[in-house]
């Protein structure tokens, strides 16, 4: 599973370098993604609000054009002890511009293996979802009014989760910064959003965004008392077919409960296309919408 | 030179470095608490420019025995569900035919709901207009489908009457609906074709957040106990340890009260001018610590009222500045010390200021009556106030030293308070006995000498046979024999009485009818039921083992099953027999991992949905114990409702999922091929179990976050929590009523209160813990008290014992316990005979009787022995003896008597009973050593008989 929030980056010839010895990053790859990058757009430098709003659209548009992924992770539930469950999961998501479709399916524990969820986004309507429990064997439709719904008990709820869709913040640049990391500074832009839709659990959220990669590297919410209580960072960044940054590791810690939630992907395919299926040898195929269907969710084929 | 003239010669140098020390003592500790109290109010996020002192210690946990099981579970709780308590905020409609569904008083309870989430440390806020809504309905066009939503999701003053009724019934059950409205409008809200009788409600909500009636609403409120986390406390406090744990969960305490206020606020400015109750443990918590401040005022009308009755007494300066001084550095320097150690004062040391002035009282004034009495007979300052000093010397120090006893024997306990208590008097003591000794003399020395008026040498300035107490002692000696057979008879009763004592509190008695808090805690409850919390924490012991291994174990099972299934279509290899046999290890091994999940273990589910029915039909007898405890809530109900709305929404099935609700051909294994990965993979067989897992799934899917599981169940599933409420009421009853469950559980239910052992052996199902603030509160009294008592005996006997070898008596030993418990036992025995139970407090002001009873015996035996020592008789020893010490055992009793009788004014119920009961202990033990011991003296046999002229009297 992977946050489809998290733009990603490709390098522009001209930055690499200052990008590599900024970053750390040792070698920049070939974007092979036959996606190109969009151009830079002018920023409107004098109003931090048009500012703010014109690099979260740019960031937006950067990590469009992926197509399909494919994603095995594992997802670790910490209580305030430290005390943790984990659960197995493959996620599947179809990049569609009228919204994406995704489905998660559980692998473990064995009680819920089977257990899948269908979703299809819409960014201007209520989301449509769909549940398979194995214990019944039926897919049940589930409504996805409540955004603030914690997903599958984890620190993240689907508000989180879901697209941030730039028009639905009021944003604002605050500055630009290093944020230091576990794996060293990074050059960031300071977002604050303010949601304007009324379903949110947020008063706001500052998004700390890469300068160069334009891929969040940390994402602050704050409750409805405008105090910090979420935080959310992304690590273990790959740059997928030189052009799309995913996290490996995504990690949303609840800082009044203490409690935390750790998503660590094991696989990542972005672009199925891209990929060779080892026992064919055929390049795998793109998934399909025939694939994110009610009928699909069962598994039974 | 003498010891006595020695003190008096560096008298001013003695009483320098005294007061020297105690004010460096002092100034230290303040500094040390101002600092302090900064480091509290950094963790706060606005910390306020001026720190409040933060004098008190206001944590919950010190009041229990740190190895309490109940105070471990609830540590536990906070530690791996929530640190938090719940306030209710209520109010009614009576007017409006909907009541609360009126659209009024939803805007106003989805207003409050709003801004009371917005509070710094609000976890969650329940309410009617903001609570999950489960049920089963059309989304679209083509689908129904399950909807977890709040039961109000816009403004409810949008919704048509219908609308409004359709979530009353969802809530109230149409039954308790067509009371509200009648039957034509719940029918035009549900439908014709619905089944009224399925309509159950939402009983997690009726009489929680609205009464059955629809008169009253609730918002519940999840108030935090903010944690900080270690970095941020040692960033604060440095190294010190204790200044970190207790400073970190005042911070909790604070930001609680705080929250506490900012609701209050908003229920002023946006209740829409109805009248807003409030109540719930933290309101009560925040009582005590406002009432007790407000009380700490209560010490300066003793102080000043000690000060008016000696000005009665003495009428000079020099017999009102020496005690009042020795007062005043004893307290400073008592109070100096425990705050340089780190301490702070809490409910009960704040009683050690109280203690302090009687001990200090008692050491000043016997140096000033002495002084008084002797001073006629002297024209010599100096030689009057070294004779002072050497006639009280002895006792003086020998009733420091037993006092201090008294209270370092009570650092005996494991109660932290009383330990507290013990060895903060003590200091005190210790402080009063050295001031006294040098600061005294040192002030004495000030006072001009009036002329001699008699020979030096003479005792005093009145005969002993024309004194009043000289009469008195005539009289006790002419009746000793129906004097001791009546205080023996009055003592027996009071021990009779003191058996048949019941210990109990009630918070509602500690406050004054007109408390706002206990009004508002009296007006929820009767509509809406009990206030406080009650824990029923059911664990089973996980597998030891990792969890990693536990997860790989599942892997290699299933994929071994999943061969075999595969095998026996022809689709993959045999399993050999090893592995088969491996098969079979790991599958009994996985059974066991999944029987101690309790909250997914259907078994264990069915027999808790037994037990809570039982709890629950026993709780509406108003014959049972368990009428004290009003609700009892948890993840079944969740479950319950869950499989309700996903059977067409019929109450039949309102229970955890059987077998029977899982699909027939979902329940053996099957496996299919992963279309990515190529592996085999195996769907494991379902059953009520797995359905009862993915329910919970579904429903945390579809909660919000502060909704969910996490505070219900425990994250690997083998704590499962009930959360019930309590009604306050007296202690007693409390505690029957957590007993009743108990003995329920234990007699009906032994599968699931078992030992952890049996559970671990797989004998039972889940083991059974009771835990919540009302359940630590209610046993606190017997708790303390039978710690106090025992305290109280050890000081007893080593008091006993130290009278015995300075007065080289036993027989003296034996007598002294009379004067020494009788002032005591009697008004405590009283309160056996009169049926009044007797709450903790009460007992143990019995320590500062104790200390002043011992001080007037020890005092009165130290100058009856001296005297037969010099041949006199029994008679005449008496004589002289009260006549030396009574005036000053007369004044100190006055002074006490009157001083700790102003405590009596107090609004707090247990401190004006504390100044009632050492009133009349303190009383008592003037009347044990005037009348009492004498009368007993009198009876033992007189080895100076023969002496019946007195020996010239030199004191």
């Amino acid at each position: 599973m992977t946050p489809k929030g998290a733009p990603t980056r490709y390098l522009q010839p001209m930055r690499n370098f200052v990008f590599a010895l900024i970053a750390g990053v040792t070698a920049a790859q070939e974007n092979t993604s036959g996606v190109p990058i969009p151009t830079t757009p002018e920023f409107d430098r004098t109003d931090p609000q048009v500012h703010g709003r014109q690099l979260a659209e740019y960031a937006d548009r950067y990590d469009s054009g992926w197509r399909d992924s494919y994603a095995r992770s594992s997802i670790t539930l910490f209580d305030a002890n430290g005390d943790s469950v984990q659960r197995d999961s493959v996620q599947l998501i179809l990049e569609k511009d009228a919204g994406d479709k995704s489905i998660v399916r559980f692998l473990t524990p064995a009680e819920i293996k089977g257990v899948a969820a269908l979703t299809h986004e819409h960014p201007d309507t209520t989301d449509d979802s769909w549940l398979y429990l194995p214990a019944t064997k039926r897919v049940r439709r589930i409504s996805g009014a409540n955004k603030t719904a914690s997903f599958q008990g984890t620190e993240f709820t689907y508000e989180d989760l879901s697209n941030r869709i730039v028009s639905k913040y009021e944003w604002r640049l605050l500055e630009e910064s290093e944020l230091q990391t576990a794996d060293g500074a990074r050059p960031v832009y300071v977002l604050q959003a303010k949601p304007r839709y009324r379903d949110t659990g947020y008063s706001k959220l500052i998004v700390y965004l890469h300068r160069e990669a334009w891929r969040q590297e940390r994402v602050e919410f704050f409750d409805r008392a405008g105090r910090l209580l979420k935080v959310l960072n992304n690590r273990k960044w790959r740059h997928r077919h030189g052009r799309f940054w995913r996290a490996e590791q995504i990690e949303m810690t609840n800082v009044q409960t203490k409690k935390r939630t750790v998503i660590d992907a094991s696989t990542q395919m972005l672009n199925l296309s891209l990929y060779t299926n080892a026992r064919t040898g055929e390049p795998r195929p793109n998934l399909t919408d025939k694939q994110f269907t009610t009928v699909a969710l069962t598994g039974r084929r | 030179m003498s010891a006595h003239e020695t003190l008096y010669r560096w008298r001013w140098l003695l009483s320098l470095t005294a007061v020297t020390a105690i004010a460096l003592v002092a100034d230290a500790g303040f500094a040390r608490l101002g600092t302090f109290s900064q480091q509290v109010d950094s963790l706060r996020d606005a910390p306020p420019e001026v720190a409040k002192s933060k004098l008190f210690d206001a944590r919950y946990d010190i009041w229990f025995d740190p190895e309490d099981p109940g105070l471990l579970l609830y540590k536990q709780i906070e530690d791996q569900f929530s640190a938090e308590d719940f306030v209710l905020v209520a109010f009614e409609e009576t007017d409006h035919r909907l009541g609360v569904f009126s659209p009024d008083a939803l805007a106003v309870i989805d207003d409050l709901t709003r801004r009371i989430e917005a509070v710094p440390y609000v976890r969650h806020v329940r309410s009617l207009t903001s609570n999950p809504w489960i049920r089963w309905e059309q989304i679209d066009e083509q689908d129904e489908g399950l909807v977890i939503t709040d039961l109000f999701e816009r403004d409810p003053r949008s919704y048509a009457e219908q609308d409004v009724v359709r979530r009353m019934v969802a809530v109230l059950g149409a039954a308790r609906a067509v009371d509200v409205v009648g039957e034509a409008k719940v029918r035009a809200a549900v439908g014709t074709e619905a089944e009224l009788s399925d309509l159950i409600g939402e009983p997690r909500l009726v009489g929680n957040i609205v009464a059955e009636d629809a008169r009253t609403a609730a918002i519940q409120v999840q108030l935090l106990r903010p944690r900080i986390d270690p970095a941020r406390l040692r960033a604060a406090f440095g190294d010190d340890a204790r200044a970190q744990i207790v400073g970190g969960s005042m911070h909790g305490n604070h930001a609680q009260w705080q929250a506490l206020k900012e609701i209050r606020e908003i229920l002023d400015e946006h209740g829409d001018g109805r009248a807003m109750h409030i109540a719930g443990m933290p309101c009560i918590e925040s009582n005590f610590m406002e009432t007790g401040e407000r009380d700490l005022g209560m010490v300066l009308w003793m102080f000043a009222m000690i000060a008016a009755v000696m000005t009665v007494l003495f009428r000079r300066a020099v017999g009102i500045v020496p005690p009042l001084a020795v007062i005043s550095c004893s307290l400073l320097g008592m109070l100096g010390t425990v705050l340089l150690r780190g301490d702070l004062l809490n409910n009960i040391t704040a009683g050690a200021p109280n203690m302090i002035t009687a001990v200090s009282i008692a050491d000043a004034v016997h140096l000033v009556a002495s002084y008084f009495a002797l001073r006629h007979g002297y024209s010599d300052k100096r030689a009057l106030i070294v004779e002072v000093v050497r006639v009280n010397a002895m006792p003086v120090f020998l009733t420091s030293v037993t006092t201090a006893i008294g209270f370092y024997s009570l650092t005996a306990g494991n109660i932290i308070p009383l330990q507290m208590l013990g060895y903060t008097a003590g200091i005190g003591t210790l402080l009063a006995y050295a001031t006294s000794m040098t600061l005294v003399p040192a002030l004495l020395s000030l006072a001009p000498l009036p002329a001699a008026t008699k020979p030096a040498g003479q005792a005093s300035a009145v005969e002993p046979a024309e004194s009043w107490s000289a009469r008195l002692t005539d009289v006790v000696i002419r009746r000793r024999v129906p004097i001791t057979i009546t205080s023996a008879a009055v003592t027996g009763l009071a021990l009779f009485g003191m058996l048949r004592i019941e210990l109990d509190s009630d918070f509602q008695t500690m406050f004054p009818e007109d408390n706002v808090a206990m009004q508002d805690m009296r007006w929820i409850e009767q509509r809406l039921g009990g206030s406080q919390d009650l824990e029923i924490v059911f664990e089973a012991p996980a597998r030891d083992e990792p969890r990693e291994v536990a997860a790989r174990r599942q892997l290699r099972r299933n994929a071994l099953l999943a061969r075999k299934i595969a095998a026996a279509s022809g689709d993959a290899a045999a399993l050999t027999p090893g592995e088969q046999e491996e098969l079979a290890r790991l599958s009994a091994a996985e059974d066991d991992h999944q029987r101690r999940r309790i909250a997914t273990n259907a078994e264990f589910l069915k027999e808790l949905l037994r037990f809570t029915n039982r709890l629950r039909s026993e709780m509406a007898s108003l014959d049972s114990p368990l009428r004290m405890i009003t609700r009892i809530d948890g993840a079944l109900d969740i479950l319950r409702k869950m499989n309700q709305v996903q059977h067409e929404d019929r109450a039949a099935y309102y229970r955890p999922p059987t077998e029977a609700d899982v699909t027939e051909d979902a329940r053996t294994p099957s496996v299919y091929v992963d279309e990515f990965t190529d592996a085999l993979e195996l769907v494991p067989g379902q059953d009520a179990s797995t359905l009862t897992a993915q329910y919970f799934l579904q429903y945390e899917n579809g909660a919000k976050p502060a909704e969910n599981l996490a505070t219900l169940v425990s994250i690997d599933r083998t704590t499962f929590r009930l959360q019930g409420r309590v009604r306050q009421g007296r202690s007693k009853l409390q505690a029957a009523a957590f007993a009743r469950i108990r003995e329920i559980a234990h007699a009906e239910f032994p599968l699931l209160s078992a030992t952890k052992e049996e559970v671990d052996r797989g004998d039972a199902l889940a083991s059974m813990t009771l835990s919540g603030k009302s359940l630590l509160y209610s046993g606190m009294t017997e708790k303390f008290t039978v710690s106090f008592i025992t305290s109280m005996t050890i000081a007893l006997c080593l008091i006993i014992a130290v009278i015995m070898v300075i007065f080289r008596s036993v027989t003296l030993g034996v007598v002294s316990i009379v004067p020494n418990v009788l002032p005591i036992v009697v008004p405590i025995g009283m309160f056996g005979l009169l049926d009044i139970p007797v709450d903790g407090p009460a007992v143990f002001v019995a320590s500062v009787a104790l200390g002043v009873a011992t001080d007037d015996t020890i005092h009165l035996l130290t100058k009856f022995t001296r005297a037969r020592r010099r041949g006199l008789n029994t008679a005449a020893a008496l004589r002289e003896a009260l006549h030396t010490i009574g005036n000053a055992l007369t004044f100190t009793t006055v002074i006490l008597v009157l001083g700790f009788g102003v405590l009596v004014f107090s609004e707090f119920a247990p401190n004006a009973m504390m100044g009632r009961l050492a009133a009349v202990m303190i009383s008592l033990a003037w009347v044990a050593d005037f009348l009492v011991t004498p009368a007993i003296l009198a009876l033992l046999p007189d080895p100076n008989a023969a002496n019946d002229t007195p020996a010239q009297a030199t004191s």
